[in-house]
């Protein structure tokens, strides 16, 4: 018999899935609801997961912070 | 009267609504126009009469006719009559100057159809007749019934004879030649006090400042008015801004809360509203396609409120086709035109005191179906009104000036001067390939934009609303005199495609206020790839025989480096997509798999399957169906 999860599903590539279960982990597993093995679907690249959707906003913005650790903006060179 | 029912299909593709791959001046200029007479196209026919019977309506609509569809307009407007003016109007280059044969019997389409030459004319003028035909212009009769019309197939429905809408043609004719309009260009007012005279220079101060109200507004500079409230209504009907929650404090808004708080009502409104993609593309366009794309809002709002549309149309028509700086009179007007008169001063196209009973049109009211793309940009033709000093010499409004004659015939001869001198501009710029920017001998273009490699952006403007414009995506360093100096960084990109602005329109937007070195420097370059790519063609011919002629390369006018950039740091922001809804799994059987996938394929709420793993996930919406689907299925296999 057939099942239906309530849920958010993430569509992302898979260094931003690990990223995801990094989170996950840090936050008692409430995240992720289940992760989905889609390495064969169709040669597509991208994970999928399903996640809790009350949490999509506060892993954006987890996300964004982790990624814009690895970005330098050049120095204002304002005194001259 | 019969007012138009909100629930009839309405199909209008709005001004430069999807994001343009091909952003020329001409090129929106012919989008908003195709956008409006599509809107009257959609109107019932019965509305589209009682349109036409307005000379002036008529005579506006057929001012917005593209080129080949007013010659043959022109053409069929004495049928039946003389034939004397015909000569006159022969302005397509394609087109022989013979005499139609004058019977008794209205034309065949296949006849008309000699006056163009070709492939692409054939196609032009089976366009051109779609468009007449749509707007209920074309009357053709005695269609072949055998020939199925189907969207797909090449060749158009070549069979009938072509009349003109009889209520459409008296009313174009007495436009044209006789005096007897009933009043439809308006009523002009002689006796005003000396002391309420208005000159022009005040009328264009007045709409430039109404104007330029809104669109400041839109761009969310600091210390600013908001203009009136329906014009804030119509910005968020129209989808050019949004209400937002107050939480959002990276809004432009946000600063707005310190200036003013004099009224807390007021600018609670404006810390609320934030401006949309569709309200920065808005923003791109000039300004007769900027007006004409918020009337069209105003018409579809008011088709919303119930309102009689063709009321509307037919005193827009009637505006343009006032004489600018010349007083009209309110005497003959009903209330809702009166009601009008008021909505419309409001965005500044006309001019009236609230105790007075005449009012002025401005220059963007007489320029609504005028035929001279004269005024650039918004900004660059607020800042010719400001700037008083270039108001004489060459600048974009002088040569609008002559466009508003109330000789009717003469607008004719001059609305084709027009349309042929464009013919020839969009020749000229073809040939070299850039879009317009071939006369920058004379002056530079206003706020000109030069875009380095390593992303510093100097800009020649000294208006504050292009300045408001380009801090939406650029972090702003100094201002100068007579340019400011800014940065593209990564920041000020995200906050930007955080507002609903996507990268294109951001590309865009630098693409055509590109500063013409850039253009000359992008043309070289292509030029000496080109030079380089023919010879390795030649080579590649001598040795395979053949070599497709396609031409690879694109004028590159902005740094490569830069483009790119900024469209990975659109990918870099939506890094995850999302989804709400329910991911289905656990089913027993193959065939109750596919069944719901179908299904759900079928009403178009599948986001994601996976076949292998007989799982998918359906959007949140169509949630109720899939389950309402499933227990049927589920009912009928027990």
């Amino acid at each position: 018999m057939a099942r239906a999860t309530k849920g958010t599903l993430i569509k992302c590539d898979p260094s931003i899935k690990q990223l995801i279960i990094k989170l996950n982990n840090e936050n008692n597993n409430n995240i992720i609801l289940q992760t989905i093995d889609n390495s064969y679907n169709n040669n597509e690249q991208e994970s999928i997961l399903l996640i809790d959707g009350v949490y999509l906003d506060f892993l954006k913005m987890e996300l964004d912070r982790m990624l814009s650790k690895n970005i330098f903006e050049e120095e204002d060179e304002a005194h001259s | 009267m019969a007012s138009v029912t909100s629930n009839q299909p309405i199909d209008i593709i709005n001004a430069g609504e999807d994001s343009g791959s091909s952003n020329n001046d001409g090129n929106n200029e012919m989008m908003f126009k195709t956008s409006i007479l599509q809107y009257i196209g959609t109107l019932p026919s019965m509305v589209k009469l009682r349109l036409y019977s307005k000379s002036s309506s008529s005579l506006s609509v057929f001012r917005l006719l593209p080129s080949l569809g007013k010659f043959l307009v022109m053409n069929l407007l004495f049928q039946g009559f003389e034939n004397e003016e015909e000569d006159d109007y022969d302005m397509e280059a394609e087109i022989t100057t013979s005499k139609p044969s004058t019977g008794i019997q209205p034309p065949l389409l296949k006849e008309l159809q000699k006056w163009v030459i070709g492939q692409p004319g054939y196609l032009e003028f089976y366009k051109t007749v779609r468009i007449l035909e749509q707007l209920g212009i074309f009357v053709i009769t005695e269609r072949d019934h055998q020939h199925t019309k189907s969207l797909f197939s090449n060749t158009a429905d070549e069979s009938g004879r072509v009349k003109l809408n009889t209520v459409f043609q008296t009313a174009l004719r007495e436009a044209i030649v006789s005096g007897n309009v009933n009043n439809s260009f308006g009523l002009l007012k002689k006796d005003i006090p000396l002391e309420d005279l208005i000159n022009e220079e005040e009328l264009d101060k007045y709409a430039a400042q109404k104007w330029e109200t809104i669109l400041h507004f839109m761009v969310g500079t600091p210390g600013m008015k908001s203009p009136d409230d329906t014009v804030l209504k119509l910005l968020i009907h129209g989808q050019l801004m949004m209400e937002v929650g107050t939480e959002s404090n990276n809004s432009i808004f946000a600063q707005k809360n310190l200036d003013d708080d004099e009224d807390p009502k007021q600018f609670q409104r404006i810390a609320e509203l934030k401006i949309t993609n569709h309200g920065f593309q808005f923003l791109l366009q000039e300004i007769n396609v900027q007006i004409w794309s918020l009337l069209l809002q105003y018409l579809k709002m008011s088709e919303f409120l119930k309102l009689d549309i063709t009321v509307i149309l037919n005193f827009l028509f009637m505006l343009s086709t006032l004489e600018f700086g010349k007083a009209y009179s309110t005497k003959n007007m009903n209330k809702l035109e009166l009601f009008l008169l008021k909505e419309f001063s409001n965005y500044g196209l006309l001019y009236k005191k609230a105790d007075q009973d005449w009012f002025y049109p401005t220059r963007m009211a007489t320029i609504l179906t005028s035929d001279a793309i004269s005024i650039r940009t918004s900004s660059a033709a607020m800042n010719s009104v400001i700037d008083k000093t270039k108001g004489s010499s060459g600048s974009a409004l002088s040569e609008n000036k002559m466009t508003p004659k109330m000789l009717q015939i003469k607008k004719v001869n001059e609305a084709n001067e027009f349309a042929k001198r464009q013919l020839i501009e969009k020749d000229n710029s073809a040939n070299t390939g850039t879009t317009s920017n071939m006369n920058y001998s004379q002056e530079l273009v206003n706020g000109a934009v030069i875009l380095e490699t390593n992303f510093k952006l100097y800009s020649y403007a000294n208006s504050p609303l292009q300045i408001a414009i380009l801090s939406l995506f650029v972090q702003l360093k100094s201002r100068f005199n007579n340019m400011v100096l800014g940065q593209i960084t990564r920041d000020s990109i995200r906050r930007a495609l955080r507002n609903g602005i996507t990268a294109e329109q951001i590309l865009a937007y630098l693409e055509t206020h590109a500063h013409p070195q850039m253009i000359k420097l992008a043309e070289e370059q292509l030029e000496k790839k080109i030079g380089i790519d023919n010879m390795k063609k030649r080579q590649m011919d001598m040795e395979n025989g053949k070599g497709d002629q396609g031409n690879l390369f694109k004028l590159q006018i902005l740094p490569p480096t830069v483009v790119d950039q900024i469209k990975l740091w659109q990918i870099e922001l939506d890094r995850v997509i999302s989804a709400d809804g329910y991911l289905y799994s656990d089913f027993s059987t193959m065939k109750e798999y596919t069944d719901l996938v179908k299904y759900c394929q079928d009403i178009g709420v599948l986001v994601w399957k996976n076949d292998r793993k007989k799982i998918f996930f359906v959007e949140k919406e169509g949630n109720d169906q899939v389950i309402e689907y499933a227990k049927r299925l589920l009912s009928k296999s027990n």
